[in-house]
């Protein structure tokens, strides 16, 4: 009978026996093809000269100064980032109470809510944001319902076309796959922890603390990165529901694309959107580390 | 193992192997299939048209396309730089027909996206209304005589209001400044349509901006930026806040409102073009794009839009006006009321066609100015 030792070092040359090279290809032709390569190209484009819609010899880093110095760009950015964390921190900690629920409290609810979270997930991303029109628009029904009730004279204009307007859309949107992410990661979790907690005079707000936000950091802060990067870089919802003060980078980008035809300066401000993103995930993982929640593991 | 490779189906088992050796076939089978289908079907001709969703007719064309065996792609567009990001950007080929409005032509034509038209291929050509015959802004036709694009409908911009709440027609564009309506007015992303007739409204010429004029231009959509709520996607999107109330008045409001409108039980939503200032008009045209490879399709589908039955029949699927001689005749009375077809040349006075800033020069603001500072007036709340 062989030990465990021995039965390491027989499985241990199989990752470089070429059927392992064979099986994990596709795979890698196709990080290369559809993620890496197009990086690359970008990266290229963005170091090119303008012309109409096309790119020109010699390389410089003009589009970077370009996408740098303008201000539109800077407030554009301030914008997407507000917007994308505000959506990702009311996200989330919708996401987490709706999932902690469905772990713990929901009972016979569990499948029939989580089915309807998913089945949401299937609705056209601008049927809803159209939706959201109907509910706040002037007669919509949240103002058609106050008007009826005699609560207001006039329809109130500030439920669209701001930012206000756009976080909910995009929370809406992204919801339910917050709470299919935090409620697989509380599923490990053992009620026991709980329990005893509760056994040992932990209150409610402890047991938040002390047991369950620590050990869901990790999945939260995965979480708030998928929504953040998603929101944030988001063009079509503050188009049609953003009005003047809802607008984000995403627009400005699609702007140098299709219609200035200035694709260095689109690559360059997609690049430095893509670099923020980057800085977010790393300064996130610093903070895990630092606070040692990356280090807490699961136990069965 | 043999019982788990199974696949059970009532008392009979079917090996793993049976299964897909029967699936293997009924797939090969329905890939062949095609080439074995009846002999009118496998001559189907295919035209593929890039344009606005309705351009392609499913029902002014249909019998023309069942007579001719011709079966009609359309690749819709959400914008009017999805054909240059096509075209340019890979993924145009197979493209036979696009069609293009008269503001993308100084681009187009820079660009290379407009092949010459044969005009001899098209003989109901001569049937265009003077105005569209007579190319004065060579929009369709390039000074040199070769033609580029066969206009096919056309439409015009001014201020559209909902006459519920606005109830006396605008006179002037300063209605849209008026307090009254502060959030209530709406306006399209089209810059290029909001910098002409921005710069029609304070006398000047959008194609011939100094840097003076720039700036007034851009201050006067600033201002007028902030009483919307924000920049509306589209003119459909303009149409849809029409219809829900989040608007009353629109700049660049387009005629086709009031039908779009009517059509979702609203009747109140009017468009003039005022004395002062008045509006845009603006036309599509089809046009050959590169590597378009069925062009003996594209002419006869171009010659047949421009017979009259087949313009009335467009413009009512489209709400639009028609451009050849014996079409206004036929239209039903509330379309024919949408544009002054027995004063027309006086209309395009009122309402010339749009004239859009040079892509190059040193005298006066570029495209490249106008879309940029438009981001900014988008963002101008």
């Amino acid at each position: 009978m062989a030990t465990t030792e021995d039965r390491s070092e027989e499985r241990l040359p199989q990752h470089t026996q070429p059927s392992s090279v064979l099986l994990i290809l596709p795979l890698t032709l196709l990080v290369v093809a559809f993620f890496l390569a197009p990086i690359a190209i970008f990266v290229a484009y963005s170091f090119l000269t303008a012309g109409l819609f096309k790119v020109l010899l010699p390389f410089t880093f003009e589009a970077y100064r370009a996408a740098l110095g303008s201000n539109l760009n800077l407030a554009l950015a301030a914008n997407s980032v507000a917007i994308g964390a505000m959506t990702s921190v009311v996200s989330v900690a919708l996401g987490l109470a709706i999932a902690y629920w469905l772990r713990y409290r929901a009972g016979q609810w569990q499948l029939p809510v989580l089915f309807l979270m998913i089945a949401s997930m299937l609705a056209s991303y601008l049927v809803r944001i159209y939706a959201w029109r109907t509910i706040l628009g002037a007669n919509g029904v949240i103002n058609r319902s106050l008007l009826e009730l005699g609560l207001i004279d006039e329809p109130l204009r500030f439920l669209l076309f701001n930012w206000f307007s756009v976080v909910l859309a995009l929370v809406h949107i992204f919801l339910p796959y917050v709470v299919l992410v935090l409620y697989a990661a509380l599923r490990p979790l053992n009620p026991a922890y709980l329990e005893v907690a509760e056994d040992l005079g932990a209150t409610a707000v402890m047991r938040w603390r002390r047991v369950i936000l620590p050990l869901m950091a990790a999945p939260v802060i995965s979480a708030f990165l998928f929504v953040f990067v998603l929101s944030a870089s988001d063009y079509i919802t503050p188009q049609l529901i953003g009005g003047t003060g809802g607008q984000m980078l995403g627009v400005q980008i699609q702007a140098s694309f299709k219609a200035i035809g200035n694709w260095p300066l689109g690559a360059a401000t997609s690049l430095l959107m893509l670099l923020g993103f980057v800085v977010c995930y790393l300064a996130l993982q610093a903070g895990l580390r630092v606070t040692g929640l990356d280090r807490i593991r699961w136990a069965s | 193992m043999g019982k788990r490779s199974s696949i059970v189906s009532g008392n009979s088992h079917a090996s793993r192997r049976a299964f897909l050796k029967y699936a293997t076939a009924i797939a090969i089978a329905s890939g062949i299939w095609p080439s074995f289908r009846t002999p009118a079907l496998a001559q189907q001709k295919l035209l593929q048209i890039m344009t606005w969703e309705g351009y392609d007719f499913p029902d002014a064309m249909a019998a023309w396309k069942t007579e001719h065996g011709v079966d009609v792609q359309g690749i819709y567009m959400g914008s009017h730089d999805d054909i240059q990001a096509k075209i340019l950007g890979g993924g145009g080929e197979g493209l036979d027909l696009i069609t293009y409005g008269s503001s993308y032509k100084q681009l187009y034509r820079a660009l290379g996206i407009l092949q010459p038209i044969d005009e001899s291929k098209i003989p109901n050509l001569p049937n265009l209304l003077p105005f569209f015959g007579s190319d004065v802004q060579n929009i369709w036709v390039e000074p040199d005589g070769t033609r580029t694009g066969v206009p096919c409908d056309w439409g015009a911009v001014g201020i559209s209001y909902d006459s519920s709440v606005v109830t006396e027609a605008p006179t002037s564009y300063d209605i849209l400044f008026d307090s009254k309506y502060t959030g209530k007015v709406g306006m399209p992303d089209d810059p290029l349509g909001a910098y002409g007739q921005a710069a029609r409204v304070l006398g000047l010429n959008s194609s011939r901006l100094t840097e003076a004029d720039f700036a007034t231009v851009t201050n006067w959509l600033k201002d007028l930026a902030k009483q919307t709520k924000g920049i509306s996607a589209s003119y459909g999107d303009v149409s849809s806040r029409f219809i829900s109330g989040d608007i009353v008045l629109s700049f660049l409001g387009w005629a086709a409102y009031k039908s779009f409108a009517s059509d979702a039980g609203k009747d109140t939503i009017e468009t003039v073009w005022p004395e002062k200032g008045g509006g845009l008009a603006f036309s599509n045209a089809y046009a050959l794009p590169p590597g378009a490879d069925n062009i003996e399709i594209a002419y006869a589908w171009i010659n047949e839009t421009l017979r009259p039955e087949i313009q009335a029949a467009m413009a009512k699927s489209l709400v639009g006006g028609v451009v050849v001689n014996g079409a206004a005749e036929l239209l039903d009375p509330g379309l024919a009321r949408l544009y002054p077809y027995d004063r027309l040349n006086e209309f395009f006075e009122l309402a010339p066609l749009q004239e859009d800033p040079p892509l190059e020069s040193n005298e006066y603001v570029t495209r490249e100015r106008v879309l940029t500072a438009w981001q900014e007036i988008k963002s101008a709340g």
